[in-house]
C-alpha cells in the first residue's frame, strides 16, 4: 500500500509515496538528474550508474541511484554534491572510452544523451584508450543492424524484448568487461525469431541497435533519376511525429509540409498511405463481413502489422487462416499505384519507383518479402524510417516546418478520416467497424465513433451491436499483452469476432521507427492529433470516401473481386521457431 | 533460551564475509507473513584462499547438517538447499549420506565468486542472469522465487548449531595459506581476532605482507598485523621477495574476471584499474607512476560509492589499503 509524506530534495520540501522513486519525484517537479539507461517503459536496470544522488535516511548518508531507490518518509537527497558530481564524470567517462563513436551513421546524431551528458559534465577527452572497436557487427537481416562496438552495456534492449515483445531474442553473453549484449543464441538477429518490431532500438542509448539504413539507396536513387518516375508515400503516423526530430512538440501534422519537402527532394510524386487505409478497410470490411456470414475462421486477426504477422507464421501457425489476407495500407496503396496510377499517366510500373517513410523497422523486411513481391517486384522499393527521412532532409537542409504547404497528388492522395486514425492502437478496428456498421445496419445513423477501443491501454475489449446481433472485438497494443490475450483465448475465458494487433504499445505512433525518445507521455500526445483530424474531416468511412470509389471503378473490380485479390491481398508463410524454448 | 535470543545474545554474524547480524535474519524470514519460505545453506565459496567451507564439508558435516536443520525448524521452511560449489562434488556421497530422510535438496553449481552475492545466488538459482537484483527488497522478504529465504554461508549454520548446544565463546575457522607455510591449513581462534593471533609466531618474520579476506580484502605489513582478520577469515602470506604490485595485481584480475558485468563503476572500473597497473609497473618515472596511482585510487573510490552490489564496492578496499600503507614501495616516498 502507498503511503503519503514529504521528503526534501536539496532543502526544499517534495509532496511523495511510496511507489515512487527519487527520479520519478524530480521529474514531476522539473528537478534535474542526469540519467541514461532508465527509460519510463521498461523497469529499472540501475546499470549505467549515472543518476546517483546523496541520500540520508535517519542520518545515514549515502549515495544511491535515483531510477531505483524509492521514496521513504524522513529522507532528505542532495542531488549535486561534489562527491556525486565525481562519481556521475567518471563512470561516463569510463562508459565513453567504451563506446566506439561513429557519429555519422548514429540514429541520435543531435540530440544523443551521451554527447549531452558529456558536454553538461565537462567531459572533453576521455583518459582511457578505446576498447571494444573490433567487437562485432550483425547487417544480415533486412531490418536490425546491431554494431555492439557502441554498446553501453546498460541491459534495456533485453528488458525491452522481454517486457514490451514478450521475446527473448536479445540476451547478455559472458561476464565483466567481455559482456555483450547481443542476438540470442547466435551470432546474427537473422538467427534468431526477432519480429522486428524495434522497440529495442527504440530504447538503446548508445546507437548500437539500429535499423538497416537505405538512406545512401534512396539519395543514390534520388541523385540519379534519369527517366524514372519517383513517388513517395508516408504512414499515417509519420506526418505526426517527423516534427519531433526538427525541434517541433509531438503530435504536430505537418502532412502538407511534408509534401512539399518531399517533392524538394525530387520525387515526382507524393501520395498519402491513409488513402492506402482506406483501400485497407475496404477489403478488410468486406472479408470481416464474409466471415461473420459463413462463421469460419473466427475470430478474424488484422494483419497490417508485419511483425505481428511475422509472430504468428513463426510461433501461432494454427492462427494464420485467421489473419485477414488484406495487405497493410502502404502494399495496398504501391500496387494502386503501380497498376492504376501508372496506367493514367501511361507509363510502364517498372519505371515507377515508390519510396515509403514509415513509423516502423519491420517495413524494411515487410518490404522485401517475395509475398509482396508477386504482382510487381517489388511493389514498394525502398522503406524508409521516420529516423531517415529526417535525416535525408536536413543532409539537403530542408527545415521541415519553414515550408509551406502542397497538397498530395491526385487521384491517390485524398482519404477519409478512417485513414487517419490507422496509426494509433484501435484505428484499424474503428475503421473496419465504422464501414461494417454502415453497411449491415438498417438504421438511418450508424454508429461513427468507437471510443472504447481507443487510448493507450495494451488491451482493450468492445461489444458492437449491429441490429442485435453483437460482434466482440478486441484490441491489443506490444506482443507481450497479444501472447496474455491469445493464450486467453486459447483458454477459452475470451471469444472475439475480430481482433487487431499491433506489435508496438500504442499502434504504430510507438513503432520501432519512430523518433527518438518515444515515451508514454510522447506517444499519448502523438495520438492526440489523431482523432481531431478524424473529427474535422467530412468524410470519416472509407467506402464514402469517392476516390476510392473511382479507383474501383477504374480497376474494374470490387472489394473481394478477382482484380482486388490479386493486388490487395497477400498469403503467408509457416515459419520455424530458431531458438529453442525455454 | 530460545535459538534466536541466543544467536542475538552471542552476536554470531555472518561468517561469509559480509558480516551481518545472523539472528536480525531468521528473525526477519520467521516473523514473514508468508507461509512459503526457504532455507538456504551458501557452500559457493569461491574466493582464492578460502577453505573454510571444504574444512567442515570434510569434519563437521554431521553439525553442519544440525545447523540447516535447526534454521529451517526455527524459521519454518518449505524447502531447504545447500547451494553446492562444483568442485566440492567429491563430498556430494557424503551430503547424500548425512541428509538422508531430511527433506535437504543440493543444489550444485559452478558457484563462484559472483554467488557470495545473494541475490545472484538466486538468480543463479532460479536460472536467470547471474546478476545482483535490486535490494530492498532483501531475500528476506522476497527471495527463492519472491518468498523468504534465509540465505547464511555454511560455517554461519555451523556456528549457530554450536550455539544452540550451549556454546558461549564464538569462534571462527581462518584460512591460512601462501609462500612460507608448508601446506594450507586451517586455524580455529575466536571472532574478530587479530592477524598475529591467527599467524603462527614463528612465520611472523618471514613475511612481507599478507591478504586478508581473498581478493576483495585487504592488505596488511607486519606492522599492521594488529588489525582484525575480517571478512570471509583468509589470510594470504606473501614472503619476502614478493612485491605488493603483484598482490593487488591478482586481486583486481580476479575482480575484473570475476564481475558480472552489470553496472559501470564495476564493469569498467576493475578493466581499467587492471590496465593502469600494468601501465604503472611498465613507468619509471615517479611523477607518473603518482598521476597513475592517484587515477586508479579515483576509480576504486567510485566503485565503491557507486557499485550496485556490495561486490562492486568492495573493488576500493585493496586498493585503498595498498596506497595508504605501501606507497613507499610504490612511489619511493
Amino acid at each position: 500500500m502507498s503511503k503519503n509524506f514529504e521528503i526534501k530534495i536539496n532543502g526544499k520540501k517534495y509532496k511523495a509515496s511510496t511507489d515512487e522513486t527519487i527520479l520519478d519525484i524530480a521529474k514531476k517537479n522539473n528537478l534535474k538528474i542526469p540519467a541514461l539507461c532508465y527509460h519510463p517503459d521498461l523497469p529499472p536496470g540501475a546499470s549505467c550508474r549515472l543518476c546517483l544522488v546523496e541520500v540520508s535516511t535517519g542520518g545515514k548518508l549515502r549515495i544511491a541511484t535515483a531510477c531505483s531507490t524509492k521514496a521513504l518518509d524522513g529522507m532528505e537527497i542532495k542531488l549535486d554534491t561534489p562527491k556525486v558530481k565525481s562519481a556521475r564524470k567518471l563512470n561516463l567517462e569510463m562508459l565513453l572510452s567504451d563506446h566506439i563513436k561513429k557519429c555519422g551513421e548514429c540514429n541520435w546524431q543531435s540530440d544523443c544523451e551521451l554527447k549531452e551528458l558529456a558536454k553538461e559534465f565537462g567531459i572533453k577527452e576521455s583518459r582511457f584508450p578505446e576498447r571494444r572497436r573490433h567487437f562485432k557487427i550483425d547487417d544480415k537481416t533486412n531490418s536490425i543492424h546491431w554494431d555492439s562496438s557502441k554498446c553501453v552495456e546498460c541491459g534495456n534492449c533485453v528488458s525491452a524484448c522481454s517486457e514490451i515483445a514478450g521475446l527473448a531474442n536479445i540476451e547478455s553473453k559472458y561476464r565483466g568487461h567481455s559482456i555483450i549484449f547481443g542476438p540470442a543464441g547466435g551470432r546474427s538477429f537473422a538467427d534468431t525469431d526477432c519480429v522486428f518490431c524495434g522497440q529495442c532500438v527504440l530504447r538503446c542509448p548508445s546507437g548500437s541497435l539500429q535499423e538497416k539504413s537505405e538512406i545512401a539507396d534512396v539519395e543514390k536513387l534520388l541523385a540519379n533519376k534519369k527517366n524514372q518516375i519517383l513517388v513517395a508515400q508516408f504512414a499515417p503516423s509519420t506526418r505526426y511525429s517527423i516534427g519531433e526530430l526538427f525541434g517541433l512538440p509531438p503530435g504536430k501534422n505537418l502532412e502538407l509540409k511534408l509534401v512539399t519537402a518531399l517533392k524538394e527532394l525530387g520525387f515526382d510524386y507524393v501520395f498519402d498511405v491513409n488513402f492506402g487505409a482506406d483501400i485497407t478497410t475496404m477489403e478488410e470490411a468486406a472479408e470481416l463481413m464474409e466471415r461473420l456470414q459463413t462463421k469460419k475462421d473466427e475470430p478474424m486477426f488484422t494483419a497490417c502489422c508485419p511483425a505481428w504477422v511475422r509472430y504468428v507464421e513463426t510461433f501461432h501457425h494454427e492462427l494464420i487462416p485467421n489473419l485477414t489476407t488484406t495487405k497493410s495500407p502502404t502494399h495496398c496503396l504501391a500496387p494502386a499505384v503501380k497498376a492504376y496510377f501508372a496506367k493514367k499517366i501511361g507509363v510502364p510500373p517498372s519505371r515507377i519507383k515508390i519510396v515509403e517513410i514509415m513509423p516502423c523497422i519491420a517495413k524494411k523486411y515487410e518490404a522485401k518479402l517475395p509475398e509482396m513481391c508477386q504482382t510487381f517486384s517489388p511493389e514498394v522499393n525502398f522503406a524508409l524510417t521516420v529516423r531517415e527521412a529526417a535525416k535525408i532532409l536536413k543532409n539537403k537542409n530542408i527545415d521541415l516546418p519553414e515550408l509551406t504547404n502542397s497538397q498530395f497528388d491526385s487521384p491517390l492522395g485524398s482519404s477519409s478520416g478512417a485513414g487517419a486514425i490507422y496509426g494509433s492502437s484501435g484505428g484499424v478496428m474503428e475503421s473496419a467497424l465504422r464501414t461494417v456498421v454502415a453497411k449491415l445496419c438498417k438504421c438511418d445513423m450508424p454508429k461513427l465513433e468507437f471510443r472504447d477501443v481507443r487510448g493507450m491501454e495494451g488491451i482493450k475489449e468492445a461489444s458492437v451491436d449491429i441490429d442485435g446481433e453483437i460482434l466482440e472485438v478486441a484490441v491489443v497494443s506490444g506482443l507481450k499483452n497479444a501472447a496474455k490475450l491469445l493464450a486467453d483465448m486459447k483458454s477459452g475465458i475470451k471469444r472475439y469476432n475480430y481482433v487487431e494487433v499491433m506489435a508496438c504499445p500504442g499502434g504504430c505512433l510507438g513503432g520501432g521507427g519512430q523518433p527518438i525518445p518515444t515515451t508514454p507521455d510522447i506517444r499519448a500526445m502523438r495520438s492526440a492529433t489523431f482523432y481531431i483530424d478524424d473529427a474535422a474531416k467530412k468524410i470519416r468511412r472509407a467506402h464514402a470516401n469517392p476516390d476510392i470509389i473511382k479507383l474501383y471503378a477504374g480497376l474494374d473490380t470490387k472489394p473481394l473481386g478477382p482484380k482486388a485479390l490479386s493486388l490487395f491481398h497477400r498469403k503467408f508463410k509457416t515459419r520455424n521457431p530458431k531458438l529453442k524454448k525455454k | 533460551m530460545e535459538i534466536i535470543s541466543a544467536l542475538k545474545a552471542s552476536n554470531l554474524i555472518g561468517l561469509g564475509g559480509a558480516g551481518f547480524p545472523t539472528w536480525q535474519k531468521w528473525q526477519a524470514v520467521k516473523d514473514s507473513p508468508e507461509v512459503k519460505r526457504f532455507v538456504i545453506c551458501n557452500l559457493s565459496e569461491g574466493e582464492p584462499g578460502v577453505f573454510k567451507d571444504e574444512y567442515i564439508l570434510q569434519n563437521h558435516l554431521p553439525e553442519l547438517i544440525a545447523g540447516i536443520n535447526l534454521a529451517k525448524e526455527t524459521i519454518g521452511a518449505q524447502r531447504t538447499y545447500i547451494f553446492l560449489n562444483d568442485k566440492y562434488k567429491k563430498y556430494l556421497p557424503k551430503i547424500v549420506k548425512e541428509t538422508k530422510g531430511k527433506k535437504i535438496e543440493v543444489f550444485i553449481d559452478t558457484g563462484r565468486y559472483l554467488c557470495g552475492e545473494e541475490t545472484t545466488l538466486l538468480q543463479t538459482m532460479e536460472g536467470k542472469l547471474r546478476q545482483p537484483r535490486q535490494k530492498p527488497p532483501f531475500p528476506t522478504e522476497a527471495g527463492l522465487y519472491g518468498y523468504p529465504t534465509l540465505i547464511n554461508n555454511a560455517e554461519t549454520l555451523y556456528r549457530a548449531y554450536l550455539i544452540s548446544q550451549g556454546e558461549t565463546e564464538i569462534k571462527r575457522f581462518y584460512s591460512l595459506s601462501g609462500d612460507v607455510i608448508d601446506h594450507k591449513r586451517i586455524v580455529e581462534e575466536k571472532v574478530g581476532s587479530k592477524i598475529k593471533e591467527v599467524i603462527p609466531p614463528r612465520y611472523l618474520d618471514k613475511i612481507n605482507f599478507v591478504r586478508v579476506s581473498g581478493p576483495s580484502g585487504f592488505f596488511a605489513r607486519p606492522e599492521d598485523f594488529e588489525q582484525i582478520a575480517s571478512g570471509t577469515g583468509a589470510v594470504e602470506i606473501y614472503g619476502k621477495n614478493r612485491r605488493i604490485l603483484e598482490g593487488l595485481i591478482n586481486s583486481i584480475t580476479f575482480l575484473k574476471d570475476e564481475s558480472c558485468g552489470k553496472c559501470t563503476p564495476c564493469r569498467e572500473g576493475t578493466y581499467r584499474i587492471a590496465e593502469l597497473l600494468n601501465k604503472l609497473i611498465a613507468t619509471a618515472s615517479l611523477w607518473d607512476r603518482k598521476e597513475i596511482l592517484e587515477l586508479i585510487s579515483t576509480i576504486a573510490k567510485t566503485a565503491e560509492v557507486s557499485s550496485f552490489c556490495p561486490l562492486g564496492s568492495s573493488i576500493n578496499r585493496p586498493v585503498a589499503s595498498v596506497i595508504e600503507n605501501f606507497k613507499q614501495e610504490i612511489l619511493g616516498e
